[in-house]
């Protein structure tokens, strides 16, 4: 395995709980690991696992979603249905040969700041550990057959990302 | 009871509840065109119901017909339909989900002593407990003897899968979707898959790639899976009608068993429970959650 | 038209193929599924004694169930599009029956009408059709009522017999199968005397379903384009694709652009006329809304459409639409009724006269 691989893991968030809790991180200047992609959904109860499907069809090698904890949904019962979904979800990949440790799961309020970013890191660290998803990755290229050099692979325009940011 | 006597009383049933007009259609068996397989027929004038059979290869499972998009049930008069006691278990998960009135349909129940596939017994009907229907309007073949299920474990197979490590599960689906060549008879031929617009065929945005690709391959049968989780009534139409012989039920009898563990669960018992994955408690298991 | 012996039994044909370093596609067990697939191995190929057909036609070696046709990427504003080149390895298609081969004579005329379809006529090009008459058939076959026989020689370019001892012979029917010889000349030896030909040929044409006749159905299809009869064949419909999937002369795809990251493909995709989005149009209007007639269209494109634009019958008779159909809706049934359905049209017309 590459020794410096660095995972891409899709964070699927909840706008009322978790966005604000990371958000909160970034404005208490927690340090964190920057391989998590946020992307806010208006609760857990709306992260279809179809989500988690099309993450790892775009590369991810990892998935964490993240919501109210029990009791504090915006929508009252977002998250308790999210749970029992998921719960399912996860012994299906796992059953179809998916680590079911590459989708992750965790509660962080809106006041658990530093809750994230140590979410964040262990996360980070365990699917750094897990290594890149290649059995997915090979499937896209085998379903996505580019024989021109200027269609972009994923890497390219992952660098090109990188550059912009600095 | 022999199948001569069964099929007389299918054909007598059908024939008197079309004469007098107790309902407007009959869906049931007829003789098909290759051994040991039997064609679906919807008969709506009594002259027609001589064509009814009922013996081990009437595997389909009928409630299909009986979804929305086939358009059989008109207001006002029930439509009879043949059904053994696993696939009266989709009528109820269909009621369940307000797809269906019970007033709608005069359930023709069958008892069923197990249908046959290409190789003998059907796996379900191996591990079948239920012999009898559970609920009917008409009863044909009398009551059976129930008996000990030949398969103790109706989740066996599924075990055997559990058992593999996470790659050999991989290598072993990856192959099973590989032949895979997005037909969609699995979907079409489970009364539970009655969406109006499957979530395969919506291309704003595009979910699932319906190329035969293993990407769109693998996506599919992820989705059908979960979609069907604690909902599926294992009558095994899906893995039946797949012509590529891929073991999809074992998702299903996967999603089952899943459910069954954790909720305490089973599908197409009971019209009103409410389905696992649309309730909760609080006390719902989250370990895995950090 | 040429014979040749060979010398050898199957195995050993596909094993010489192979040993020439060349691309052999032959029927081969995937799990308890009979595909056709590449050969690595000799003796993974299942010799033809074993089988009646395989499960899938050839169809997808030629006009694949999905199939890039241009590529494309963005940056920004800037596009970029590419014709996916057509890649064609040379191949040879072995263990292949007589139906599906002529199931390519057959749409080789749609492939090429007005538009030549480049993709399908490259690899229609580099493949070589290797043909087994059959020993054995099962009920669902009927490729005798349209035409064919279990030894009908159109579109391969190779195809073996078995005399009475079981030796295998082979007619070269074109410069493919000429060429396949001459790469193998060890293996093949030229023949002129009459070989005693095996009677199972014929004992399989005898256990075949009854001719149909397709002038009648062709002339009750030009007349009853709306008939009750279409709702009555069609009301059991399950409305998969498994009849057009597996068919060896369906040949309608659809086209999808599909991106990854910033670059995509469109692709052609196999379709299937039983799908309700087959012909739904983006107004939202479908002109088969129902699965009557969806149904129709397929019995009259086989056996009506077709005929009228290139005097063919868009079928072998290779049974696999009767064998897979859940419901058991057999199109030769379905035929033969419209055949009876015609016949008493014209004596009752008799009768008015």
């Amino acid at each position: 395995m590459d020794e410096n691989f660095e995972p891409k893991i899709a964070a699927f968030v909840c706008t009322w709980c978790t966005y604000t809790g990371a958000d909160l991180a970034g404005t208490s200047r927690l340090k964190y690991e920057p391989n998590v992609r946020v992307l806010r959904l208006p609760c857990t109860g709306r992260i279809d696992f179809s989500l988690v499907i099309k993450a790892f069809e775009n590369g991810a090698d990892g998935v964490l979603i993240s919501g109210c904890h029990p009791n504090d949904c915006h929508y009252n019962a977002g998250n308790f249905h999210a749970r029992r979904r998921f719960a399912v979800f996860r012994k299906l990949l796992e059953f179809t040969g998916i680590d079911p440790n590459r989708v992750q799961f965790s509660w962080v309020s809106a006041a658990e700041g530093a809750k994230w970013r140590d979410v964040v890191n262990a996360v980070t660290d365990e699917i750094r550990k897990l290594g890149p998803f290649t059995e997915y990755q090979k499937l896209i290229g085998d379903s996505f057959p580019f024989q021109h050099e200027a269609s972009e692979t994923e890497q390219n325009s992952e660098k090109e990302q990188v550059e912009n940011v600095k | 009871m022999s199948n001569d006597k069964i099929s007389a009383e299918v054909k007598k049933l059908a024939g008197e509840l079309l004469e007098s007009g107790k309902v407007s259609a009959v869906v049931g068996y007829a003789e098909g065109t290759l051994k040991g397989r039997v064609q679906t027929f919807i008969a709506r004038k009594a002259s027609e119901t001589e064509k009814f059979i009922f013996n081990q290869n009437c595997a389909n499972n009928l409630a299909v017909y009986l979804t929305k998009s086939y358009n059989i049930i008109s207001a006002g008069k029930p439509v009879a339909v043949f059904l053994k006691p696993c696939d009266i278990k989709s009528v109820t998960a269909l009621i369940q989900e307000h797809q269906l009135k019970r007033e709608d349909i005069f359930i023709i129940g069958l008892s069923c002593q197990g249908v046959l596939n290409d190789s003998g017994p059907a796996g379900k009907c191996r591990a079948c407990s239920m012999h009898n229907p559970q609920y009917y309007d008409a009863l044909i073949g009398g009551v059976v003897e129930e008996k000990e299920p030949e398969v103790t474990d109706p989740f066996a197979r599924v075990k055997e899968i559990e058992s593999m490590t996470t790659s050999e599960c991989w290598e072993f689906w990856m192959k099973e979707f590989d032949k895979c060549v997005r037909c969609y008879a699995c979907r079409q031929a489970c009364p539970l898959c009655y969406c109006e617009q499957c979530i395969v065929d919506k291309t704003r945005p595009r979910w699932i790639e319906s190329s035969a690709h293993p990407i769109g391959n693998l996506g599919w049968h992820l989705i059908r899976a979960f979609h069907l989780a604690g909902r599926c009534i294992g009558c095994g139409e899906c893995e039946r009608v797949c012509h590529q012989n891929i073991p999809l039920s074992l998702l299903n009898m996967k999603m089952s068993k899943e459910i069954f563990d954790l909720y305490g669960y089973t599908a197409g018992m009971d019209e009103g429970a409410k389905p696992p994955l649309t309730e909760f408690k609080m006390e719902d298991n989250e370990e895995f959650i950090r | 038209m040429k014979i040749y012996k060979l010398k050898t039994g199957y195995t050993e044909l596909a094993a010489a193929l192979l040993k020439k370093g060349q691309n052999v596609i032959a029927p081969k067990f995937s799990g308890r599924t009979l595909l056709f697939g590449k050969i690595e191995k000799a003796e993974d190929a299942v010799e033809p004694e074993r089988y009646v057909n395989t499960v899938r036609s050839a169809k997808e070696f030629i006009f694949p169930a999905t199939e890039p046709v241009v590529e494309f990427s963005y940056k920004n504003k800037d596009v970029k599009v590419f014709d996916s080149l057509v890649q064609s390895d040379e191949k040879i298609i072995l263990g292949l029956r007589p139906c599906d081969a002529a199931a390519f004579t057959i749409i080789d005329d749609v492939f090429n009408y007005e538009y030549k379809d480049e993709f399908y006529a490259e690899k229609r090009k580099n493949t070589t059709l290797v043909s087994f008459s059959c020993e054995h058939s099962d009920e669902a076959c009927f490729c005798s009522s349209v035409g064919l026989r279990p030894d009908s020689p159109q579109g391969s370019d190779l195809l073996f017999k078995k005399d009475v001892h079981g030796n295998y012979f082979a007619y070269s029917c074109s410069e493919k199968g000429e060429k396949l010889v001459a790469l193998l000349k060890e293996i093949f030896e030229e023949t002129t005397e009459d070989f005693t030909e095996s009677p199972c040929y014929e004992e399989v044409l005898g256990h075949m379903r009854p001719p149909l006749d397709t002038v009648r159905i062709k002339e009750w299809l030009d007349k009853n384009f709306e008939n009750p009869l279409w709702d009555e064949f069609a009301s059991r419909c399950l409305g998969c694709g498994s009849c057009a999937f597996l068919c060896p002369t369906c040949h309608c795809f659809d086209i999808v652009d599909e991106t990854k990251y910033s670059s995509g493909l469109r692709r052609k995709n196999w379709d299937a006329c039983q799908f309700p989005l087959f012909t739904l149009h983006a107004s939202g209007h479908n002109p088969r809304p129902l699965q009557s007639k969806r149904y129709r269209q397929r019995v009259m494109h086989k056996f009506k459409y077709y005929n009228d634009r290139f005097n063919k019958t868009l079928c072998t008779g290779c049974g696999r639409c009767v064998r897979a159909c859940p419901v058991n809706l057999d199109i030769y049934q379905v035929v033969s009724e419209i055949t009876k359905e015609n016949s008493l049209e014209e004596t009752l017309n008799e009768q008015h006269l």
